[in-house]
């Protein structure tokens, strides 16, 4: 257990982060069109300045952080995440402990199709359109994703935040890409190497933990 | 004997492929006994009790447990009959601590249902300070342990949900003098509550030291059971070995003839 004053001082800290961001959020403008169409969907007219609307936080970004905790409470305080590492660290194990590995491993894949649903959702109404090819190609990103943030290929071995740090860094990378006008071609395959090296990195630390 | 038996495990047949692994094996077990099962490596020791322990389903055969007729599909439906098991191969997920091995599949949670880690680990002290008193890695993954420390885990695992029925497959392999005398002296505790315990060891002295009963195996086969008091060391050593079957004991099915 923490001191008082350290729990007030961490809780204080946090606080800070939180309204720190939202002020950084709101004190970026909205771009002129997408401003100029608020005010006349208003019945207002556009003045010769413009009118600063603040940018305010991305809903895809609320609903993030709301996935991210959610899942981190699922995986860290829940029976269901400790099955799931238990099962990733040891399915035998798992099992000869009574614990119901063919039911976990099917709410393991039930709890995936609803994020990747989610995903789907997000993604649809960003390009305000849907076609059968969305999100092809994005499991490369993720698997990436994953690994770069210290999930383990061996199984029993991760953290939701650390997967969310590694969705940051892939998703840099690419949109760093898309601004230098790299290839697609050759963007994918950036993807690729970085791929290759992470899991290259993730079986020596597994070889150095054995 | 007007008392039905703990365990009777009748006529117990399994197969891998074309081993028979265990062939026509009858053993059983009273309340308060131990009963050593042994053989030499691939006898089918293991392969019978992870049966008793639900890990296996008999090809044919009856369990039967305080006389009532026990169907055990699952490790979770023989730990309903008080089923216990300390496995040969130790069982335990290693990327996770002792406590999360120990409460795995029946963890305490709150109302919430949020997991009781702070209680699980307290009740993980209490437990392993009878087994291993100098044991302080609480928080570490169970893979950085020593293997008699795993073991340690292993029994903890085994004796913290009150069994009824403990199975033992080499329990103190991997166990240093001390922690080895203590689980003897568990053993003889436990055997008092009333508990029927199957005790798998390779070591004949210890075997007679804890066991009430020997039942050897052979091929798969049983060659015999005997009380302890019945038989030498050396003639288990003969049961073992060459399957045959001394004066003293009930002979089995695989048990030499002439
Ligand atoms: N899952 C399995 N698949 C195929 N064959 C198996 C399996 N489990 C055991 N066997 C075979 O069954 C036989 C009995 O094995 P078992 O593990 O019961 O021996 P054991 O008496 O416990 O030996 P040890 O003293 O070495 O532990 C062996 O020939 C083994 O090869
Ligand atoms: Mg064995």
């Amino acid at each position: 257990m923490r001191q008082l004053w350290a729990e007030a001082l961490v809780a204080a800290l946090l606080c800070g982060v939180v309204l720190g961001a939202v002020l950084v959020a709101n004190s970026y403008p909205l771009p002129a069109g997408v401003a100029r169409r608020i005010v006349e969907a208003a019945g207002g007219t556009w003045p010769q300045g413009g009118v600063f609307i603040a940018h305010g936080l991305a809903i895809p970004v609320l609903i993030a952080i709301a996935v991210g905790v959610s899942v981190t409470v699922l995986a860290t305080q829940m029976r269901f995440g400790r099955y799931v590492f238990a099962i990733g660290g040891n399915p035998e194990t798992a099992e000869l402990s009574g614990v119901n590995t063919r039911r976990t491993l099917m709410l393991v894949y039930a709890l995936m199709g609803a994020l990747v649903g989610n995903a789907a959702c997000i993604s649809t109404a960003r390009l305000n359109a849907a076609t059968n090819a969305a999100g092809t190609l994005d499991e490369l990103y993720v698997i990436a994703a994953a690994v770069i943030g210290g999930t383990s290929l061996a199984g029993g071995v991760g953290t939701i935040l650390g997967a969310m740090l590694g969705a940051l860094i892939m998703q840099s990378l690419q949109s760093g890409m898309v601004l230098l006008g790299v290839d697609t071609p050759l963007q994918t395959i950036v993807v690729g190497l970085v791929l290759v090296v992470a899991v290259w990195l993730d079986t020596i630390y597994n070889k150095r933990v054995k | 004997m007007s008392e039905a038996p703990l365990v009777d495990m009748c006529g117990i047949s399994i197969a891998f492929g074309g081993i028979k692994a265990v062939d026509n094996v009858d053993v059983d077990l009273r309340h308060g006994e131990a009963v050593a099962l042994l053989g030499h490596n691939g006898a089918g020791k293991s392969t019978l009790i992870k049966i008793l322990s639900g890990a296996y389903r008999p090809d044919s055969g009856e369990i039967r447990i305080r006389g009532e007729k026990a169907d055990i599909a699952t490790p979770r439906e023989a730990k309903r009959y008080g089923i216990e098991t300390i496995y040969q191969t130790l069982a335990l997920a290693d990327n996770v601590d002792a406590a999360a091995n120990i409460f795995l599949g029946r963890e305490r949670v709150s109302r919430l249902g949020m997991l009781d880690d702070a209680s699980m680990e307290a009740e993980t002290r209490k437990v392993m300070a009878r087994l291993n008193p100098h044991f302080r890695r609480f928080k570490e993954p169970v893979r950085a342990l020593s293997d008699g420390q795993r073991q340690s885990v292993a029994i903890a695992l085994a004796i913290y949900f009150d069994a009824r029925i403990l199975i033992m497959d080499e329990p103190t392999a991997a166990l240093g003098p001390a922690e080895t005398k203590q689980l003897g002296e568990l053993v003889k505790e436990l055997k008092k509550q009333g508990i029927g315990i199957f005790l798998i060891s390779h070591d004949i002295h210890d075997v007679f030291d804890l066991a009430d009963r020997v039942a050897v195996m052979k091929n798969g086969q049983l060659v015999g059971t005997a009380h302890v008091r019945d038989v030498t060391e050396d003639e288990v050593l003969g049961m073992i070995i060459l399957g045959k079957c001394p004066r003293g004991a009930k002979p089995g099915p695989g048990a030499l003839r002439g």
